[in-house]
């Protein structure tokens, strides 16, 4: 072939792919374009703008709280609640154990029933997680010595029997 | 001008449609024979036959995209116009008008209108197409009774209504009858400005997982007035399954008979429930221990010996509860929670949905469909910067004002996302064939949930607790979650994912009845959110309570009253939403009498 024999042919090929490619674009485009009118007309994306305030609403309230101006108010120590009472650390009502009757202080109520119902590993082993900073009004909880951890890292634990679903994304 | 249909809108016909559809009779009717749906979409397209090449009659081009066929006379024409020309569809529609202005778009079943130069929709002719993308995804093509039934006359719809709220004042001999069959609860509230039934509750050692999941409990309404009704009696129900007649069932102070406890007449969640009501709505405010419900449920949960009764998750403790009273219940009326409807007991009378999943196969489109009921659903929290695509799309119109916060909410994983992500088609992995009873081999499939009845009340759980089988791999994760206070669930019903799946047409899509209550079945409210801070062995649940539309936070005992900002921006962990409809908003003013 002639050099521009062969300029002719990789022009018109050049065409074509372009051509391809605008039949390609366009079709892509009117895609798009007729499923949005459909949505539209249909009325079916109604609730763009509430989404949107909600977000906004999130986006405010969070920067309110990063705002170190702002008083915390949520977190750290409360000094009175809304009936105007306060509450220790540890609660300190005082009830009997429905296990063995012996009188005993609400807060310790749980330790007490582990070891009482003879489930307890804690009852023999030494608890070694117990919660730092004594002055926190917050309880904090410990997942326990080492094999109830691993226990929990056996991975989401379901009942069996459990006849319904968690609904979660797992084939 | 149009009505709403199920959230949809059905659009008035142009006068050029009209008149079609009044001089033709039963339009559309041969429609499906032309359809061919691409698997596993359900993407319909018109072709006479199968391998047909179509092209425009006057001018040949090929280009699917563009071609147009006439509904009158089938001719094909394309719409391209080059050079202010007008197009061959356009001169097709003026030449033989006024019979021949619509076509249809045979790339996409859609109808076009020649004279008003604009996609128009008719409900017959979206009935065709879906009658086809059904035939196509069941088996054997024939077995299909999907025909839709005669268009309800939108003016028939609006039958059942939500009924508007009234106060309600006792007549006389309603009130003779209050008078003489019951009495004032015991005790002066000293605080009737506050709702009945904020009560802090006492942590007794490490027991915030439970406290926080009973405050939600507390104030969910249908449970809330499931108790509060005596619908489950505790003294009654001891008494029937009590063979030593101790009187087990007073949680605290009182002495529970001299026996070792251990059979203090049979456990029963839904007892313990009912005396947590009671002293929780009495009017007392000191702190409340919730023991008996402890000892209860280690009991119950110890039972399962499926978890340990050390679980500290308040979701699976949650979980765990709710198992106890159905187990409970369900011995005396041998029900079983299989098909969802929530007939055996009242924790899933409340909280129990049903979800459908579909797995389609890829390459013939048979699809595959089974229901299961559910009790919450647990989303997960991906790593990625999860924003919706509508999201996506309200933050580049918003870019242009050059707003800060624009950027800001780009990147924020929302509920919202999460649900989508939850109902979005999902292609299974190559590993993960199905046998698909339509080609009868195995097929890579395309996997699809959708909820097919919701619940009276939501629970969304996220999973920031993530366990992997070394112990060293357990981690949370902190990441922030949007959380609306309204939630609209209709996107994620199984009508609206089956609609969307096959092209957005006007059809009763499954489980939609044929009246307008469904948009209010799916408005929610939020009502308590359960939150957690700190690390995964060291952390601390705290939840949140929206009572007459004012905030409170439940810390173990202390009760405080927070405002909005605080639960907007608060790490949510379970989130629980009512339908509206059982949401009093209307008492909001009011103080509970």
């Amino acid at each position: 072939m002639s050099v521009s024999e062969e300029e002719n042919l990789s022009s018109s090929q050049s065409q074509i792919s372009s051509h391809f490619f605008c039949d390609l674009l366009d079709s892509v485009i009117v895609d798009v374009a007729s499923e949005c009118h459909r949505i539209a007309k249909l009325g079916l994306d109604a609730n763009l703008d509430e989404e949107d305030e909600e977000l906004k609403l999130s986006a405010q309230a969070r920067a309110r709280l990063a705002d170190p101006s702002n008083s915390n108010e949520s977190n750290g120590k409360y000094v009175v609640d809304i009936f105007g009472q306060t509450h220790p650390t540890v609660a300190n009502e005082i009830f009997d154990c429905m296990n063995c009757n012996r009188s005993i202080v609400a807060g310790k109520f749980a330790p007490h029933l582990e070891k009482c119902m003879g489930k307890g590993r804690k009852a023999r082993l030494k608890v070694t997680r117990s919660s730092s900073g004594s002055g926190a009004q917050n309880r904090r909880y410990s997942r326990g010595n080492n094999s109830s951890a691993n226990r929990l890292a056996n991975g989401n634990l379901r009942f069996a029997g459990d006849k319904h679903s968690n609904g979660s994304s797992q084939p | 001008m149009s009505s709403k249909i199920n959230g949809q809108i059905s659009p008035q016909p142009c006068p050029h449609l009209a008149d079609f559809r009044t001089t033709s009779t039963k339009p559309f009717l041969s429609l499906h024979n032309c359809l061919r749906i691409k698997p596993p979409g359900g993407r319909a397209s018109l072709r006479g036959n199968p391998n047909e090449l179509p092209h425009c009659n006057t001018c040949g081009v090929h280009a699917p995209s563009r071609l147009y066929a006439c509904i009158s006379c089938s001719a094909v024409s394309c719409h391209s116009s080059a050079s202010g020309a007008p197009s061959h569809a356009a001169a097709h529609a003026a030449l033989l008008s006024p019979a021949h202005q619509i076509a249809i778009d045979i790339d996409r079943a859609e109808l076009f209108c020649c004279a008003c130069r604009d996609q128009v929709y008719d409900r017959d002719f979206d009935a065709a197409v879906v009658i086809a993308q059904t035939v196509a995804s069941t088996l054997g093509g024939g077995e299909s009774t999907v025909i839709p039934s005669p268009m309800p006359h939108p003016e028939n719809l609006r039958k059942r209504r939500r009924v508007d709220y009234r106060p309600v004042t006792p007549d006389l001999r309603e009130r003779a009858l209050i008078g003489s069959c019951s009495a004032p609860i015991d005790g002066d509230d000293s605080f009737p400005e506050f709702p009945r039934g904020l009560r802090g509750l006492n942590n007794l050692g490490n027991t915030c997982f439970m406290n926080s999941v009973l405050q939600a409990l507390f104030h969910t309404p249908p449970l809330r007035n499931y108790f509060l009704s005596d619908k489950h009696n505790r003294y009654f129900c001891q008494k029937n399954s009590n063979t030593d007649g101790d009187d087990s069932t007073i949680a605290t102070r009182k002495k529970s008979g001299g026996n070792n406890g251990k059979t203090n007449g049979p456990i029963c969640l839904a007892c313990d429930m009912d005396a947590m009501f009671s002293a929780v709505f009495s009017g007392d405010r000191l702190p409340y221990s919730p023991a008996k419900f402890l000892y209860s449920w280690w009991q119950h949960a110890a039972k399962s010996n499926l978890a340990s009764y050390e679980q500290q998750d308040a979701h699976e403790f949650f979980i765990s509860m709710l198992d106890g009273i159905h187990e409970k219940v369900d011995k005396d009326r041998h029900k079983t929670h299989s098909d969802g409807s929530g007939d055996c007991c009242i924790a899933h009378r409340v909280f129990s949905g049903i979800l459908r999943s579909d797995v389609m196969c890829m390459a013939c489109g048979f699809t595959s469909t089974t229901y299961d009921p559910c009790i919450d659903i647990s989303l997960d929290l991906e790593p990625n910067q999860g924003s919706s695509t509508k999201m996506a799309a309200a933050a580049s119109s918003h870019s242009g004002n050059g707003e800060a916060d624009s950027s800001q909410n780009h990147g924020i994983s929302t509920l919202t996302g999460c649900l989508d992500r939850f109902t979005r088609a999902e292609k299974l992995g190559s590993n993960q064939k199905f046998f698909c009873q339509q080609c009868q081999v195995k097929q890579e499939t395309l996997k699809q949930m959708s909820i097919r009845k919701l619940p009276l009340v939501s629970c969304f759980h996220i999973k920031r607790f993530e366990h992997s089988s070394t112990r060293k791999m357990s981690r949370k994760v902190d990441r922030y979650l949007q959380f609306p206070f309204s939630l609209d669930m209709s996107p994620y019903l199984s009508s609206s994912i089956l609609r969307r799946r096959f092209g957005n047409r006007i059809f009763p899509f499954e489980g939609e009845e044929p009246d307008a209550s469904n948009d209010l079945c799916s408005e929610f409210e939020l009502f308590a959110v359960v939150t957690h801070s700190g690390k995964l062995d060291a952390g601390h649940y705290v939840t949140y309570l929206r009572l007459s539309n004012q905030w409170y936070k439940c810390d173990d005992s202390w009760v405080t009253q927070v405002d909005e900002n605080i639960v907007r921006a608060a790490q949510g962990y379970m989130m629980f939403y009512v339908q509206k409809m059982l949401y009093y908003k209307a008492t909001t003013d009011k103080p509970v009498a």
